[in-house]
């Protein structure tokens, strides 16, 4: 009977357990593969592939894998017609509220700019430097600045 | 306050010619309940050193020296002291101290007019 030193038994244990993985990993690879192959855009995810027609049935899955008919090509050509409409929808429906905001940003703007607009026109722009100069009201009649320092007396006290 | 125009006014009354003009700013100007108007308007009637201007802001109680205000008072006496003539200031002065009814405006006629022989 042939001793087995426990280095060898080791040794041999190590190449099977070896080999068994060299097989497992490549069966795992042929299965990626054909599941790959099945969908040329399938994206794999953490190991798991995501195929397009994930939601159809096997049945057409497999036939559409064995021979894709003009039918079916035109149906998928449709389906990324339709998500590209979907997407381009979206495009839209986001420029059209940015639009709309922009609109109304435009109308708010629009209307305290009026609103400036009037304040300046209730403001009265008085050059009253040469109007109100001493000499100059000097020669007016007692009446006139009578009625001028009444005028002023009232502003002051409604100011106070 | 927007006291420039205002100023300007009373000052162009106060050296207005026309007699209407002491009869203004003694109607607006005196009895404003403003300190800053009234005293504004005792300065313009004492510079215009007249009998009648003078008298407003002599005899009169609350007015002029006898303004309830010691601000406006002060001004006024200030402005008759500042006067280059003071001949009718003095007189009106004199005819207060001996014949104004209310004791409290002739105390206050002496002591101006004391203060007034004191500066000349």
């Amino acid at each position: 009977m042939q001793k087995i030193s426990p280095l060898r038994s080791s040794i041999e244990a190590f190449n099977k357990f070896k080999a068994m993985r060299a097989n497992k990993n490549e069966k795992a690879q042929t299965q990626n593969d054909a599941a790959v192959q099945t969908n040329p855009f399938g994206i794999t995810f953490k190991g798991t592939v995501i195929q397009m027609d994930v939601f159809e049935k096997t049945q057409n899955n497999s036939e559409k894998t064995m021979s894709p008919s003009l039918k079916e090509r035109l149906q998928n050509s449709g389906k990324l017609l339709s998500a590209a409409w979907v997407g381009t929808l979206n495009k839209f429906s986001s420029f059209k509220t940015n639009v709309i905001a922009f609109g109304n940003k435009i109308k708010d703007n629009a209307i305290a700019f009026g609103n400036k607009l009037k304040e300046l026109g209730n403001t009265k722009v008085e050059l009253d430097v040469f109007k109100y100069n001493v000499s100059r009201l000097q020669k007016q009649p007692v009446s006139e600045l009578r009625t001028m320092l009444a005028n002023e007396l009232q502003g002051v006290s409604n100011e106070q | 306050m927007n006291s420039r125009k205002v100023k300007n006014i009373i000052e162009a009354l106060g050296k207005h010619k026309d007699d209407e003009s002491i009869k203004v700013l003694n109607e607006l100007g005196t009895n404003c309940p403003i300190d800053e108007i009234r005293e504004l308007t005792s300065k313009a009637l004492i510079r215009k050193n007249t009998h009648e201007a003078l008298e407003l802001m002599i005899v009169n109680k609350g007015k002029g020296i006898n303004d309830l205000s010691a601000r406006v008072a002060m001004c006024a006496i200030n402005e008759l002291l500042a006067l280059k003539d003071k001949q009718e200031a003095i007189k009106i002065l004199d005819d207060t101290i001996n014949m104004h009814s209310e004791k409290e405006v002739q105390d206050t006629a002496r002591s101006v007019k004391a203060l007034m022989s004191f500066s000349s």
